[in-house]
Order: structure tokens, then sequence, then C-alpha cells
């Protein structure tokens, strides 16, 4: 990115590895139905976000064993059996051993967010990423909810992110819409139009800016 | 140059104040990996086949492959200043290029951007540059000539005006320099012309653009290139970008010529895009769209009905098979696609038969369609003599003891092959040539020695020229004459009649000649 930009200094998120996200949705979906089936869906991901969360975010070192190829399927499944038996429910124990028995326990960590995008979606909940120079006040931030309530009639989930580079106003984005209020935007887009207008100008009418008095 | 700062200032004011405020709303992704010209994007989920999208610093891509989870995209320019989580947004426009008058003359990337250093090309006009050709309804048949000034290729295997007339041939066989000779004999023929570069070396670009230069040919032609050391993108879409801004001229009733040197090129290129995006490999590894990819772009070259402003846009591809090999894949292909083809060899180049055309397996499919009748009448049997002449050759070169018949049949054969050589960047005017063929088919050079008949030609043409300017505007008449047998008959009695004063003229000139070498 070159220098002018004012987006410079700023880096966004990097983004997932697609593969696993399209295993994460395949299982996330099997998930999902099978929690349904036993009507139990809220607990169940909060128990898959906490088995991400609290257990694997805690012990990398599991995580990486948990992971890996590298045990046979019926070592790991005695593992799974071991380790969790009586500390998650049985419909959590089993989804581990169909994981593991295809080799697909590397993946949790993208099933657990498809589970949860899913899951919002079917709920009519929309993520919306708002991002402002500042942190944002309570009653700008339920503002924003009420419009986009109207606007797509689902529940918004707001995600805040600040970036001071934006140096005013607001950026919100739902799916792969983004809604750009920015004092940056605006700048940027009021520049580019000076400088296509200018040459537009310099090169429609050469003679207007040009002085007689040699160059 | 100097600007006047308070002009600037107010145009920039008046900006300022006009300016509205809006939210900007795009579609946007991010890019997931990029190198090679090409970019994943994560997102863009609205983004349509074929749409314009903008990277961080103004690089723009086209959308090329949709797939489950990402979006393919190739990039047009610099794609070393992207990085991974760049934001892509979509543009919601096709890629399009600057047409008009403005580009006239001018040397330009395949985006419209100059690369000859004399700014940016001023125009509003714009023109997508892939564009679908149109159906049957608002064509008609070729019929007017597209003169390239070449005897061989304006006897024997005529270019008509919406023609496309394929040139292969090896490597340093001449191909660029029939494409050229082309493009000058258009001064003063109302045709726009355009080079499209793709894959050539930047030095090679640069003295064809010296060449027209020099001939005054840059008046009327536009150079497009995106040289070998050009990201493939660029390569894929430059002869397409030049086929836009040839047929704005098309379409508002001109007419064009574009040639595009070369398509052997532009399939590899085509097939390194292909292969980047992992599109499944075909024969040769080229992907299974390179016929629609050469067909869609030649089938672009048309001779628009009357009704559509009877423009045409004259396609001259030119192809570079490797090692001579003309029955590899894709050679096949645009043959089978062009409506024939002129083909050089290396053996006649070396040989000095220069353009170096085998008149045997070089074809027109429009034919006598796309000659004046003059030439027509003229050149009718040539290229069956010709080929005659080569078969009679090598039965010659086994030293057999020939009958008077054949004898004299290869002797006119081998002056026609010295009268149809033709110096490169010498376009000749089509009455020049019709002298220069009804001299040697009609038997007056079968007394002039052969290493003579270039000379003979020369002082001839210039005789007529000069001595003569009467017969040479009565050839040219009889196109347009009612009667045109009488017509023809008339003034070929009168180019004997000037080649008999002529022959004295040159004997002469040769006997002294001789006399003072002695």
């Amino acid at each position: 990115m070159n220098a002018e930009s004012p987006q410079s200094g700023y880096r966004p998120e990097t983004v997932l590895d697609t593969d696993a996200q399209q295993v994460g949705k395949l299982y996330s979906r099997a998930f999902l139905g099978a929690a349904q089936k036993a009507g139990q869906t809220e607990e169940l991901l909060e128990e898959l976000g906490s088995l991400v969360d609290d257990v694997l975010d805690k012990n990398p070192a599991f995580a990486r064993m948990f992971g890996s190829q590298v045990m046979p399927h019926d070592e790991r499944e005695a593992m799974i059996d071991r380790v969790f038996r009586d500390r998650a429910s049985q419909l959590m124990v089993n989804f581990l051993k169909t994981l593991s028995k295809h080799g697909r326990l590397g993946n949790l960590r993208a099933i657990r967010t498809e589970a949860q995008d899913l899951y919002d979606q079917q709920q009519g909940r929309i993520k919306v990423i708002v991002t402002t120079a500042l942190p944002l006040e309570d009653e700008v931030k339920s503002a924003i909810a009420d419009a986009v309530r109207q606007r797509t009639g689902g529940e918004p989930v707001l995600i805040e992110r600040t970036r001071p580079d934006l140096i005013g106003g607001v950026v919100v984005q739902i799916g792969d819409t983004l809604f750009d209020g920015s004092v940056a935007a605006r700048l940027r887009r009021m520049r580019e139009k000076m400088i296509d207008r200018s040459v537009h100008e310099i090169q429609s009418r050469r003679d207007r800016f040009r002085t007689t008095d040699g160059n | 140059m100097k600007f006047k700062a308070d002009e600037i200032a107010s145009v920039l004011q008046t900006e300022i104040e006009n300016y509205e405020s809006q939210v900007d709303v795009r579609e946007v992704g991010q890019v997931l990996e990029v190198g090679d010209g090409i970019a994943r994007v994560y997102g863009l989920s609205g983004v349509m086949a074929g749409e314009m999208v903008e990277f961080p610093g103004g690089v723009n891509g086209l959308a090329f492959n949709l797939e489950e989870s990402s979006v393919g995209v190739i990039i047009l320019g610099d794609y070393r200043g992207i990085n991974e989580g760049d934001e892509v947004k979509s543009t919601g426009q096709l890629l399009s290029v600057p047409v008009g008058d403005a580009v006239i003359g001018r040397h330009l990337d395949p985006l419209g951007n100059p690369l000859d250093g004399r700014g940016p090309v001023v125009t509003s006009d714009r023109r997508p540059v892939e564009f679908l050709a149109p159906g049957i309804a608002h064509r008609k048949p070729v019929h007017e000539p597209l003169q390239t000034g070449i005897k061989a290729i304006d006897a024997m295997t005529p270019v008509g005006r919406g023609q496309r007339e394929l040139i292969i041939g090896d490597r340093k066989t001449g191909k660029t320099t029939v494409a050229i000779d082309t493009i000058l004999n258009q001064k003063g023929k109302d045709v726009k012309c355009f080079y499209v570069a793709v894959g050539q070396k930047d030095s090679s670009v640069a003295n064809v653009v010296g060449v027209l230069r020099e001939h005054g040919a840059m008046d009327y032609t536009t150079v497009i290139s995106a040289g070998g050391s050009s990201p493939a993108p660029l390569q894929y879409v430059a002869p397409y970008a030049g086929c836009a801004m040839a047929e704005h001229f098309t379409y508002n009733g001109g007419h064009s010529l574009i040639v595009y040197d070369d398509l052997s090129k532009q399939a590899v290129a085509y097939r390194e895009l292909s292969l980047l995006m992992r599109r499944p490999p075909g024969r040769e590894a080229y992907p299974g769209d390179i016929f629609y990819c050469h067909s869609r772009l030649l089938e672009r070259a048309l001779k628009l009905s009357d009704a559509n402003g009877a423009g045409s846009l004259t396609a001259l591809p030119i192809f570079e098979p490797q090692e001579g090999e003309v029955s590899a894949y894709i050679p096949t292909n645009v043959i089978s696609i062009t409506d024939g083809q002129i083909y050089l060899q290396p053996d006649l180049f070396f040989a000095g038969v220069r353009p170096a055309m085998n008149a045997g397996i070089s074809v027109s499919r429009v034919g006598g369609a796309a000659q004046i009748k003059t030439m027509k009448k003229v050149a009718g049997g040539l290229r069956l003599q010709l080929a005659a002449y080569r078969a009679l050759e090598a039965f010659a070169q086994m030293g057999t003891e020939l009958d008077a018949a054949t004898q004299s049949q290869l002797d006119r054969g081998r002056r026609m092959v010295e009268l149809l050589k033709q110096g490169q960047y010498s376009p000749m005017d089509v009455t020049d040539q019709v002298l220069s063929i009804y001299a040697g088919t009609s038997g007056h050079l079968d007394e002039i020695d052969v290493s003579r008949v270039r000379e003979w030609e020369a002082d001839f043409l210039t005789f007529m020229r000069d001595q003569k300017p009467e017969i040479c505007d009565q050839v040219a008449a009889c196109q347009d004459a009612e009667d045109f047998k009488q017509a023809y008959d008339d003034a070929t009695k009168a180019i004997d009649g000037a080649v008999a004063e002529f022959q004295a003229q040159f004997t002469s000139k040769i006997e002294k000649a001789e006399a003072a070498s002695a």
C-alpha cells in the first residue's frame, strides 16, 4: 500500500483459511442439526464455545495434540473418553468422536465460528461491524442498532472496532456491504474528485492555465 | 509550462463548494492471497463475472473465477503493492477503455493509460472491452478491398474490409513487416489502424512505433502494447482492448484495421492465468475455452450492413507456430476461425523471396470479392501459375531435358517470382501493382534477364508515372467503367504500346551501362 493511503498503518485482520471454513460449515450444520433434535441448541453451542475458549486456548500443547493426525484414531477416541466422558455432554463426546474418525478435530475452531454464525442466521441475528475513530457511546450504539433493525428487519449483533485513522464518522459493515460515512473516506473522495477535475480542466483547456511568459 | 495558480484555485474552490457529502456504499471483500498477477478474495458475494474490482492504491482487477468461498481476481496492473487482508471493493462496472479520436496517434497500454509520455487520454467516451459480436442480420458480405500495398498479397490472397486474414509463419519470416506495410499503405485511405503488441519485446514495439512515426502513419494509428514484461492479465486483455478502440470507429460508419501481434503469446498468457486460477488444463495444458478466447475476439471483425452504417473492422492476427508446426493445437484453431491465411516460410525468406509468402498454401476465403476488377482480371491465374512453376522447378532440378513449352513456363515463373519481390516499408499503389503484374503475366518480361527484372520494374513504373500518366489514369478508371471489358481491353492495348516504347529505352540503358563497365 502506498504511503499516501489514508489506511496506512492500519492492518485489517487476516482472513481465515477458506478450506477450513468450508469444512466448518459442513460440520456445523450437522452439529446444529443434532443439537436442535436434542433440544439443547443454546447449551451445546455454549459448550462448544467453552471447549475452544477454556480448554484448547488455555492448553496449547493439548490443542496441538488433539488436532494432529499423529495419534491413531483408536487412541484418540480413548483419550476423548478419558478426558471428556464425565465433563461434557454425551452429544458433545459423540460429536468429538465423529470428528476424530474423519480426522477433522483440527477444524474445531472453524466449526465453532461457523456454528455460531449459522445459529445467529437462523435466529435472524445479523452481524454488524461498526468501526469508529473513538469508542462508541451507548446512545450511538442503540441508534445504530435501531437503524439496522429498521432497514433489515433482523436483530443486529454489534461488533465494535476502533480505528483512529478514520478521523471521524462511522463505518458500518453488514455482510459484504460497507456503508462508509467516515471523514477519512469523504476526504479521500474529495481528493480524488479534485484531482480528476483539475486534470480534466487542464487537459481540456490547456491555454487557460498557461501563462505566456515562457516555461 | 507554468500554471496560473489563481485559475486552478478557482476550479478547486467550486469543487469544494459543490461537494456533497454522501455515505459511500460499497461491496467489499478481503484479499486472501495474492501473487503472479492474480488474487483470491474472500467476500464480494454480489460480484458479477467480468466485473471490475478495485484494490487499495487504485489498482484494478477483473473478477474471473466465482467460487463457493472465494473470488479469483486477475490484477490489471502492479500487484506488488497489494497485501493479504487488503480491502477489495466492487465497482459495478465492466472493464472499459477510452475510445475515439483522442486515442489516435497514441501509444497506450491495454487499459488506455499512456505509454508515450504525452499525458492522459482526454475523452469521456469509453467502450467495454468485452463485447459480443453482432449476429448475421447486422452484417453483409465483404466486398471492398483493403489494399495491403504488397503485390503478392493483393494479387493472390486479397484482403477485404471486414475480413480476418491470418499471418502465420516462423520467427523472423517477416510477419510483422507484412502488417506494418499494410498499415503504412492505409495512408489517406480513411482507415484507422490499431497495432496490438502482445508479449513482444519492448524494443521491437519501440521499433514499430519508430517506423510508423517516420512514415507518417502515426497520424491514423494507435499502438496498444502489453510487452513481455507486462503481467499475464494485461497480455490477455490487450487484444480485446484494442478491438474495443477499433470498434468505436466501425460502429460509427468508419473503417478500421487491427493487427494482433501475436495471438500465440496471448494464448500462452491466457494459459498461465487459467492454470494459476486452477481451471482444469486441457490439450497442451491450454484451458478448455481457449478456442472461445480466440473466436470471440476474431468474430468481432466484421463488415456491417448498410442499415448499420456499413463500417468495417478488418483483423490481421499474427501467429507464430513453434518450428513451423501449423498442425499443432492453437494454430489449427486460429486457422479454422480466420477467413484465410498468409503463410510465410523461412526457406523462401532466406532464398531472398520477400515477402516470403508460399503462394500454394496461402489462401483468402473471400477471394476475388475483395479485389478491384482490374486486379482480378490481371492476376486471375497467377496463383495457379506460380504453384505450377514450383512443381516444375522441383522437376527441373533433376536435370532432365525439357521441351520448349516447359522451359518457357519455367522462365516465366522465375520472372514472376522476381517481380513479386518487394522491399519492406514500401507499399505500392494498386495501379502500379496492376501495371507490374500485367507486364509479367503478358510476357513483356520474357526477354529481360532475371537479375534485371526488379530494375526493369522500377524504371517502368517511373516511366509510366512521368511520361504516360494518362495511361495510369486510364487503368485506374477501368474499375468504374460501364463496359469493363471494353475499358480493360483499351487499357491493356495502351499499356502494350507504352511497354514497347519503354523496352527500347531500357535496352539502350543496359547497353550503355555494359559498355561503360567493359
